[in-house]
């Protein structure tokens, strides 16, 4: 079973979804349905695939924009978009 | 007879790599061995059922040695805890069948991909509490995890306020969610008895599902 994920966007996504049943099932429940979750997200195929195709774009602290081989901007731009800024100082893409 | 053979062995690829998955969801509740085991003895019987002109045999398979698997396991597992977790898993792999294909949603945004995925997540989120909140035979079912009181308390409260739910359920929803969770009663010969599709029956199993995990959401 997967562990809860070294990635805060995946993790807050889990987090909000076990957060109406705190308090309701025990604290032992709730660590498993969190283990469960990420299994499902990364194991499952739908699920994986919503997972990429929702996660925020990211770029690295520089700005510097994803461009295609063809020099098309793959960033979509600021405002229609969440945009994440990973603070790795490594170049994305 | 032939094509029964070559299905078998097309199919032990299958029953590997379904029952590593579930293996890997139902943790220290069975061995991987043992569900590699029920898959190989439920493939012979698939390969005979199998009808070339509604899919591949291999996804045909897969399909078919999930739930033969889950319905096998059940039957071994009496432990109330494993109970409850098993009804979990099998609640949120219900839930998964009924996600529509994201690869046929080209035109959708990344908002609406996260809307979809938020709603996948909610829909597993109430799949698995259901499910921890069930156990076959009992009507106060809380799991034998240990726990404080309170926790305990809790548990049996929260167990309580799903049955209660569902008896407000839709007839046919609640007599799904009863014999499948409560009795133990494999999907398929539910939905026979109420004489509707497994299609139909699982959609009605996600809007049951909906419902009991919006009561254990709001459960005071």
């Amino acid at each position: 079973m997967a562990d809860t994920p070294d990635d805060l966007w995946l993790t807050a996504q889990i987090d909000a979804a076990v957060a109406p049943y705190e308090g309701r099932l025990s604290a032992a429940e709730i660590a498993w349905m969190r283990q469960q979750l990420a299994e499902v997200l990364i194991a499952d195929s739908t699920a994986s695939t919503l997972v990429r195709r929702a996660r925020p774009v990211t770029v690295d602290e520089s700005g510097e924009v994803r461009r295609d081989p063809a020099g098309k901007v793959l960033q979509t731009p600021v405002g229609s978009n969440v945009v994440s800024i990973r603070r790795t100082g490594k170049k994305v893409g | 007879m032939l094509a029964e053979v070559d299905r078998v062995r097309e199919g032990m690829a299958v029953v590997d790599a379904v029952a590593y998955r579930l293996a890997r969801r139902l943790g220290p509740l069975v061995e991987l061995e043992e569900l590699r085991g029920i898959g190989r003895l439920a493939l012979l019987r698939i390969a005979q059922t199998y009808d070339p002109a509604r899919s591949t045999f291999a996804a045909y398979a897969a399909y078919k040695l999930k739930w033969a698997i889950f319905d096998e396991i059940r039957r071994m597992t009496h432990a109330r805890s494993a109970v409850a977790r098993l009804n979990a898993v099998m609640a949120s792999e219900r839930h998964l069948e009924q996600v529509p294909d994201p690869n046929e949603a080209v035109e959708l945004s990344a908002e609406g991909f996260q809307s979809r995925l938020t709603s996948l997540l909610e829909g597993q989120a109430a799949s698995l509490a259901m499910g921890l909140s069930t156990c076959r035979g009992d009507a106060m079912c809380a799991t034998d995890d240990s726990g404080s009181p309170e926790e305990a308390t809790a548990r049996a409260e929260v167990a309580a306020s799903v049955r209660g739910a569902l008896s407000d359920l839709p007839e046919r929803e609640r007599v799904l969610v009863e014999r499948h969770y409560y009795g133990g009663e494999a999907f398929d010969v539910i939905a026979e008895d109420l004489g509707i599709s497994k299609s139909w029956a699982s959609r009605l199993h996600d809007r049951a599902i909906a419902t009991l995990g919006k009561t254990l959401r709001e459960h005071a």
